[in-house]
């Protein structure tokens, strides 16, 4: 099981590189891209929206919805799993990194390609722990909130460290290098 | 083998792999190693929904990017600079913390504020090399004011009140700003700058233009203190205020550049998120196996007194304020300190506040604070001139820091007032 799920994303980061090389397919994903991004949007909004309501409702009528706490919490972790995909695409993980400052230029790439080729192996196996503890959570069957099984809120773990490792591959294969100091200097220009 | 694999990853970890993944490794294998499934790690993972304190982080994060692409660094600086006439210096300082405290990631504020209030000082006369330093000291300063997300995380992991540590950083704060206020002060003094007369009418001026985010510290403060709203609807407050604020009321932000701050401020929420998770696990580990126990019984053995232990403390934290950024370090750190320090009888509610300063200062050390790449990239100068340009400011930092690290006081009488 793990062997075939291993495939498929080497499989799909190989595609994805020829699709970048080739230039094919760019709007499909831009657009798959805005939908994470929508998604992130939508859980902010629901967590701002949410949290001034329970101001609201808590002080001036003494009551507030009782399903808003789990979902806010949920969002957290979701936003964040969504977060962490997207750190790796922009190579903006947070890292320690003192010493690549300190090779020279040409030992660079080779730096880089060992680097992503880690991370995604860390990430594919933190993946498939993530995995385990789905199907473990399904076959017990416990209900967060509402419709909704621990188990389906669960799955954006494992879903965010496939994508990591898919990703990963990816920078590998494309060759992503080094990644700006800080990644708010775009805007605060004027 | 997992010494070598251990060995191998902080490696590769110096080489700038991702944190999460070496903290996830390490806890894999322990897990594995130890005959435990590994989906243990992943159900530590899925603790990150079970806090409502770590609502926070998205939102005060959210909050604190949107008031770095907006024109409120401008007005804060115009409104400090109208109410404090002891020379821009003084303005720069204050400024700064109180931006860093809303918007906690410590970079924002060099990129922010920096680009606006180095011109302003030379043109006020003071020096350059001065000015850069003050301007890389500012850059974290501020830390300790609620409502940091520092404070926040440091409470998260140590479970320490947050109410108390919101409290208990508000006195050591104020004593490092009024520290570096002074030597600013002396400076402006003694390179002859232009100081502005206090006049109402540019106070009343300044207010009038920041009059709708003038109110914001004292709600949310206020709300959190009186206990009328709790720490998450203050993030989500926040997060709404500003919005409002900044896109509707100010049109500082206009829609279209919407995505681009989730995205940005996102990213970064990630980041810290995804360490916590896989930390989570490799803490529950190093806990269950008594490992701070060890260490402090170990450390018992060739050091009795608390003194001692501080001053090695800081040497320590220092450190590791240089090499990490704020975040991880106190993922990383703390839930091994905390036993080790509460076993020599230090609060942690004080030891939250030790470790902060510490960071604060770790940014700013010489040869690897982060600070000094961000400022170096900002004001576009070597690195080693940033080197020269913080020593002072470095120095005065770590005075303040000997001085809040040994009289507790400082840091906690606040919170027994509070208490009592």
């Amino acid at each position: 099981m793990s062997a075939a799920i291993g495939g498929i994303v080497v499989l799909l980061a190989v595609i994805r590189t020829i699709l970048i090389r080739r230039r094919l397919l760019e709007g499909l994903f831009r657009f798959l891209g805005s939908l994470e991004l929508a998604a992130a949007a939508l859980l902010l909004g629901l967590m701002v929206t949410l949290g001034g309501l329970q101001i609201v409702l808590r002080n001036f009528f003494h009551g507030g919805i009782l399903w808003a706490d789990p979902v806010m919490r949920h969002s957290v972790l979701w936003i964040g799993c969504l977060g962490a995909s997207l750190a790796t695409c922009r190579l903006q993980h947070i890292t320690i990194d003192v010493f690549t400052r300190l090779l020279p230029e040409p030992v660079r790439p080779f730096r880089h390609a060992v680097v992503h080729l880690a991370t995604a192996t860390a990430a594919f196996f933190l993946g498939l722990a993530a995995l385990g503890l789905v199907a473990e959570e399904r076959a017990f069957g416990e209900i967060a909130f509402g419709v909704f099984s621990t188990w389906m809120l669960q799955l954006i773990l494992p879903f965010a460290f496939l994508l990591i490792s898919y990703r990963s591959l990816v920078n590998l294969m494309t060759g992503a290098g080094d990644r700006p100091p800080l990644s708010t200097t775009e805007g605060t220009e004027p | 083998m997992i010494g070598l694999l251990v060995i191998l990853l902080i490696v590769l970890a110096l080489f700038g792999m991702p944190l999460f993944t070496v903290m996830g490794t390490i806890a894999l294998a322990l897990f594995h190693r130890e005959g435990i499934n590994i989906s243990s790690v992943a159900v530590s993972m899925y603790t990150l929904a079970g806090s409502p304190l770590l609502v926070a982080i998205p939102l005060f994060t959210f909050a604190g990017y949107l008031f770095a692409h907006s024109r409120t660094p401008d007005r804060l600086v115009r409104l400090s600079r109208a109410l404090f006439p002891g020379g821009l210096a003084v303005v720069a300082l204050v400024s700064c913390a109180v931006f860093t405290a809303f918007t906690g990631a410590s970079g924002v504020t060099i990129i922010a504020m920096g680009g606006l209030l180095l011109p302003a000082l030379l043109k006020d006369g003071y020096n350059r090399r001065f000015n850069l330093g003050l301007l890389t000291a500012s850059g974290s300063l501020g830390l300790l004011f609620p409502p940091s997300l520092p404070l926040i995380l440091y409470g998260y992991v140590a479970t320490v009140s947050i109410d108390d540590l919101f409290l208990a950083g508000l006195l050591p704060g104020i004593f490092l700003v009024v520290v570096l206020s002074l030597y600013g002060l002396w400076r402006g003094r003694r390179d002859n700058v232009v100081r502005e007369r206090m006049s109402f009418r540019k106070i009343a001026s300044a207010m009038r233009d920041a009059a709708w985010e003038v109110p914001l510290p004292f709600l949310v403060l206020g709300g959190i203190y009186s206990g009328i709203i709790t720490v998450m609807e203050a993030a989500a407050l926040t997060a709404l205020y500003a919005l409002a604020v900044e896109v509707l009321i100010y049109r500082d932000i206009p829609l279209r550049k919407l995505p681009g701050i989730v995205q940005e401020s996102m990213t970064l929420v990630g980041g810290i998120l995804v360490i916590l998770a896989c930390a989570l696990g490799l803490t529950n580990y190093l806990i269950d196996a008594q490992i701070p126990m060890q260490l402090l019984g170990w450390m018992q053995q060739y050091l009795t007194s608390k003194h001692v232990f501080l001053l090695l403390l800081n040497v320590f934290l220092l450190i590791v304020g240089c090499l990490m950024d704020i975040f991880s370090a106190l993922i990383v750190v703390v839930p091994l300190i905390v036993p080790v320090a509460t076993g020599f009888g230090v609060d942690p509610v004080h030891l939250g506040i030790i470790f902060l300063t510490n960071l604060e200062i770790g940014y700013l050390t010489p040869p690897v604070g982060l600070n000094l790449f961000i400022s170096s990239y900002r004001f576009n100068e070597p690195v080693i001139a940033l080197y020269t340009a913080s020593v002072p400011f470095l120095l005065l930092l770590l005075a303040a820091l000997f001085v809040i690290t040994y009289l507790p006081a400082i840091s906690l009488v606040l919170v027994r007032l509070a208490g009592s």
